[in-house]
């Protein structure tokens, strides 16, 4: 799935589809993917509306993460960039 | 590196998202290596607390069986247990609880002559023991192999502990210079124990295991916590490392292991027979 954030990096990010992942293995997920990549590295990830790209987000920024947006889609769910710190 | 199947995510999940666990942390606790010496009220909630952690290697040190008035406290043991060797009954309990990890049973009594070597496959020891011998014995291996271990003990309503990182904090040693006379000490059945006190004070040594394998907040160093559950008070007492401690001091006299004769509170099974200090 893409996405344009303006950001000419976005098109080497990695994509996790977490549609239909509840939480909190959403944010398991999105936690494994990060520790598989290298600091400074983007990821995209696509997460539910409601909890789950509320919930998501805030803990990938509690973290220390950068987000760099989000962006609604058409089915009504969130494409979220994420910076790894 | 991060290769997790997706039942191990879902097991270990409460943990990874944890701030200050994360994925990093629970492959660490995967690979700790944890010896717990007794199978009773203390070793019991610390056993099955790293078990449920996902801690790859537990080991159980305990010589005894299971009888009934263990089990007001030994949660790892159950009624049908009564009769079989701890160790057996606590391996059974924690695979069940959890599968990947490994137990590794020690079925004997530590005493200096085998203390180092089962000590020195350890990455750290919880004392869930019961008597001073054994507590000093478990100080002084740790401290002259370098282990870092949990020192805990409880009775009737009340319960201490505190976490010695051997050559930077203060050693058991440090604060109890050696075991009382075997007659001061009061016996198991002159003092009991309400059940949930071992509950208590073993989940915090369970807490402190796990926040040193993941290196998550301050330990329990350098302080001897204890509580009183008749008031449900908790105190903290400063405590700092002694240049005369017999073992971590600048100038030590115990250069190896020290078996004390007698216990308290415990069975001794010696070549005589049994003598069970009650």
């Amino acid at each position: 799935m893409g996405l344009t954030m303006g950001n000419k990096d976005t098109e080497s990010a990695k994509s996790l589809n977490l549609v239909g992942t509840g939480c909190p293995m959403n944010l398991v997920y999105v936690k494994v993917e990060l520790a598989r990549m290298q600091p400074g590295q983007l990821l995209e990830v696509i997460l539910d509306d409601g909890a789950p790209v509320k919930n998501v987000a805030r803990s990938i920024e509690n973290e220390g993460h950068e987000l760099l947006g989000r962006n609604q889609l058409g089915d009504g769910s969130w494409a979220v960039m994420v910076r790894k710190r | 590196m991060v290769d997790f199947t997706d039942e191990q995510l879902q097991r270990y999940s409460r943990h990874i998202i944890l701030k200050e666990v994360g994925v990093e942390g629970q492959i660490s606790l995967n690979q700790g290596k944890v010896l717990v010496v007794g199978a009773g009220g203390l070793g019991s909630p610390v056993a099955l607390y790293l078990a449920a952690a996902g801690v790859g290697t537990i080991g159980i040190v305990d010589d005894d069986v299971v009888v009934l008035s263990n089990l007001q406290r030994q949660i790892l043991h159950a009624t049908a247990d009564v009769g079989r060797p701890k160790v057996d009954s606590a391996t059974d309990t924690l695979r069940a609880l959890n599968p990947e990890v490994q137990v590794t049973a020690h079925k004997c009594r530590l005493a200096a002559d085998n203390v180092m070597s089962i000590v020195s496959e350890y990455d750290f020891v919880v004392d869930g023991t019961d008597n001073f011998p054994a507590k000093f014995l478990v100080n002084d291996a740790c401290v002259l192999a370098g282990i870092p271990f949990s020192h805990g003990g409880v009775l009737r309503f009340a319960g201490q502990t505190m976490t010695v990182l051997p050559g930077e904090s203060a050693c058991y040693r440090c604060v109890f210079r050696q075991p009382p006379p075997e007659d001061a000490v009061s016996t198991c059945s002159e003092a009991g124990i309400l059940g949930a006190i071992a509950g208590i004070l073993g989940t915090i040594q369970a807490t402190e295991v796990l926040k040193y394998l993941t290196g998550a907040g301050r330990l329990l160093t350098d302080t001897l916590l204890t509580f009183d559950a008749l008031a449900m008070e908790f105190r903290k007492i400063a405590l700092s490392r002694q240049d005369e401690c017999p073992v971590c001091g600048r100038e030590p006299v115990i250069t190896s292991p020290v078996d004390y004769r007698g216990a308290v509170c415990a069975p001794v099974r010696t070549k005589d027979g049994p003598d069970d200090g009650k």
